[in-house]
């Protein structure tokens, strides 16, 4: 074996789980949208996802029946977590697994570390997980000696990079290929061509040294079977598989969630997964293990130690929110979200982004640091649309805005001037007047025909477009103006004659000649004119 | 009751008691197994007698379709004999030298060894263990091709299934960069529904295997500024043989 070769790459890995956030949301936002080279590689990823999902889709009746089927099994899973939970700790010890509990991030950190030294290890090699991302596993790993390799290519990258993942799927979307050669030739020591299959070689060749040299391999967990005690993973490379049959102990992450009653739920979980993915049918790999090999086989682990994560996933239970643990990771949310599109993962700043990330980030971190997330989504409900499980993202965002405003987390100003609209909306009176004074504030800043208001808070909103300036006239005069010698302003709309007939018959209606914008006008005009058509066609004997 | 497993020692983290009745706190009343039963809503996507809806002939036909779609080249047998011949012109076609062969599936190696020289190590002989890293590594590299009989194949998905068992070898379709998957057509499903009820039902009998696989063309990722790469880790050429005894 090259040691020196194989040594590069744990030196190259720094701290990565436990990054420091310095910024506020909003400054990393300002940070993405200022990179041209990270918008264009959002666009290009985001729709090749959607492109992909798109096509693989079944008629839509189907998708939408396999959708709430898949929505039912999530929320019987969650409803009767404590049961299946109980029923796959049983089977995986029954296989000779053994199965540890953490409360806390901490705990489960602890629980890994405390593995690793049972059993001496050395290096581990790593499929994706995002718990451990959520975590921080690897750089408490790291500062106990151990070497840990991120073998998903895509985490690969970011790992040599120091990075997070910045989505749930394609960890590394972010980063263009000068900038994944440039990594490479860090642990290389040589220069490399930035070609797709080079790249690819490299990684290989390095990844493979890793799988045959790594004493214990850790995976996440796409679905746990309560049924058998077997943990699921899907993955298109292969490293799942790599890390599940060769380093002699396994260690699987699973968030408490992530549990199917029965093998065969697993067909419609994954049809769904995958499609709303990448829109493959399935991933080329798709691996359902003990995490254990038999008597007589020679390869697979010889211990299997299963850690199932609750940080704070069960105050989601009965919340709420509960909803937002039947997520299956499609990462579908993210692809379409006109936020995440613009800004990517990391200005959410948590391992969770767009929509979903949205919700769990402050569900799980604590809503007062991560509540203002819930302002990074235009509440378009596109997430809810596309979501295989039917999770009403949309309103939950809606309730974690709800929790900021309940717990007083919002600006003083804000609730302040929301506080104000509240008063001045709730009497006609003082409605009038705001309407005249915001008339005249508004004045000063009146530029070539726009309202262009460079005063903070405001200038946030006005920093990429203008708006018209308020109307000389309100609506609301207008109408008074124009009624004031036909008929009373607060006229009943129902009263009026709902058939054309009656309408453009010449007799004048109580108000009918007062719908007296131009808009209007042009309308009854155009009604006429079809009317006049009509009534000629009649005269000529045609049939309408 | 100890923290996790009693067997081991004290890793940390909480007792499964503690974990569970936080659990059972948030969810309120616990409804008996009977109540839970009824509650469970199923996952079933395909009508029940969804393989009876096909022939054997649809059934091959949709599969063979599939593989290739993901990239996979196939073959069609008709017997042994043209299972071997498939195999032989397979290996010549991919220029292998060194195959890595499950137990089963050697018979299938007879005449590219004897024909072409091919040298084919059984997964029954292999004598070192992967913890010792100095002598698998070179011996991993020098396999040019894996090829192995699969338990299932599932036409809908273009998936083979491996089951794991003694002389079957996880490795065999995963190191090398060429698999080649034997298919009984007797084994082909139409749903991977029906694979997964299979198994299933044969593990409430004889015991679940510990590890089921399912392989559905070229190892690939697009990690890379969403470009296809294929042979990532897992073999960047996949072949089919299909044996289709009754319909020639």
């Amino acid at each position: 074996m090259n040691e020196t070769a194989t040594q590069g790459i744990g030196q190259q890995v720094g701290q990565r789980g436990g990054q420091r956030l310095d910024q506020r949301v909003g400054q990393r936002i300002a940070r993405a949208l200022g990179d041209p080279n990270l918008r264009r590689a959002l666009k290009k990823a985001t729709d090749s996802f959607r492109g992909g999902r798109k096509a693989a889709l079944p008629a839509f009746d189907e998708w939408e029946a396999m959708r709430r089927q898949a929505a039912a099994l999530r929320a019987h899973t969650i409803k009767h977590l404590d049961y299946y939970l109980e029923q796959l700790v049983a089977r995986v010890r029954e296989n000779g697994g053994h199965v540890h509990f953490a409360a806390t991030d901490a705990q489960a950190v602890e629980i890994v570390r405390n593995i690793a030294r049972a059993y001496n290890v050395r290096r581990v090699a790593k499929s994706k997980s995002m718990v451990s991302e959520e975590i921080g596993l690897n750089a408490a790993l790291e500062a106990d000696g151990v070497e840990v390799v991120e073998t998903d290519l895509g985490e690969y990258i970011i790992q040599l990079a120091h990075e997070t993942p910045s989505h749930i799927v394609g960890p590394a979307l972010h980063k263009n290929r000068e900038e994944i050669a440039a990594l490479f030739e860090q642990v290389e020591g040589r220069p490399l061509s930035s070609d797709t299959p080079t790249l690819t070689a490299f990684a290989r060749e390095k990844l493979r040294e890793a799988f045959l040299t790594a004493d214990m391999g850790i995976t996440g967990c796409n679905f746990a079977v309560a049924e058998t005690g077997q943990i699921t993973l899907v993955t298109n490379e292969g490293n799942g598989r790599m890390v599940t049959a060769l380093p002699r102990v396994q260690v699987t992450l699973m968030g408490m969630e992530r549990i199917v009653p029965r093998l065969e739920d697993l067909d419609l979980l994954l049809t769904l997964l995958t499609r709303s993915a990448t829109g493959q049918k399935s991933t080329s790999y798709v691996t359902v293990t003990t995490g254990l090999k038999g008597p007589g086989e020679k390869d697979g682990p010889e211990a299997f130690h299963l850690v199932i994560v609750d940080n704070q996933r069960s105050e989601l239970v009965g919340s709420d929110f509960e909803e937002a643990l039947n997520c299956i990771r499609c990462g579908a949310c993210l692809n379409i979200c006109p936020v995440y599109r613009h800004i990517g993962g990391h200005a959410y700043g948590s391992v969770y982004s767009g929509p979903i990330g949205v919700v769990l980030t402050p569900l799980l971190k604590g809503v007062d640091e991560w509540g203002e997330l819930a302002q990074a989504s235009s509440l378009c409900g596109a997430c809810d649309e596309v979501c295989p499980v039917k999770i009403p993202l949309h309103d939950l965002i809606v309730g974690i805005r709800e929790q900021v405003v309940e717990r007083k987390r919002a600006h003083w100003l804000e609730r302040f001037a929301f506080r104000a609209f509240g008063w001045t909306m709730a009497n006609a009176n003082r409605y009038r007047s705001a309407q005249r004074l915001g008339r005249w504030l508004g004045v000063p800043f009146v530029k070539e025909g726009r309202l262009n208001v460079s005063l903070p808070p405001l200038t946030a909103w006005t920093k990429h477009r203008t708006l018209p300036p308020v109307a000389r006239e309100s609506f609301r005069d207008v109408w008074r103006r124009e009624l004031s010698d036909e008929a009373d302003p607060r006229a009943d709309f129902s009263a009026m004659p709902a058939d054309d007939e009656a309408l453009h018959s010449g007799e004048t209606q109580p108000g009918g000649e007062d719908l007296s914008t131009e808009d209007a006008r042009a309308d009854g005009e155009r009604l006429s004119a079809k009317d006049r058509q009509s009534k000629d066609r009649e005269e000529k004997g045609e049939s309408a | 009751m100890s923290r996790s497993d009693e067997r081991w020692p004290d890793f940390g983290g909480e007792t499964q008691d503690a974990f569970i009745a936080r659990i059972r706190r948030r969810l309120g009343a616990s409804p008996s197994a009977a109540q839970r039963a009824e509650g469970y809503p199923g996952s079933r996507q395909w009508p029940a007698d969804i393989e009876e809806q096909f022939t054997a002939a649809a059934k091959a036909e949709a599969f063979l379709q599939a593989w290739t779609d993901l990239g996979g080249v196939t073959r069609v047998a008709h017997s042994m004999d043209d299972v071997e011949a498939h195999v032989l012109s397979l290996l010549q076609e991919y220029r292998v030298k060194n195959v890595l062969s499950s137990g089963s599936a050697i018979g299938a190696c007879g005449r590219a060894a004897r024909e072409a020289g091919v040298s084919i190590t059984s997964w029954d002989e292999i004598d070192f263990e992967f913890g010792s890293p100095d002598r698998a590594i070179s011996r991993v590299n020098q396999w040019d091709a894996g090829i192995t009989w699969v338990d299932y194949a599932v036409a809908e998905t273009g998936s083979v299934a491996i089951l794991s068992r003694p002389g079957q070898g996880r490795s065999v379709s995963l190191l090398p960069p060429l698999f080649i998957a034997l298919i009984d057509g007797e084994k082909l499903l139409y749903a991977r529904r029906t694979l997964f009820e299979r198994v299933s039902q044969e593990g409430r009998k004889q015991g679940s295997p510990l590890s089921v696989t399912l392989i559905s063309g070229p190892s690939r990722s697009a990690d890379i500024e969403m470009d296809l790469s294929i042979g990532v880790h897992g073999p960047g050429h996949v072949a089919a043989v299909l044996l289709s005894r009754r319909h020639p």
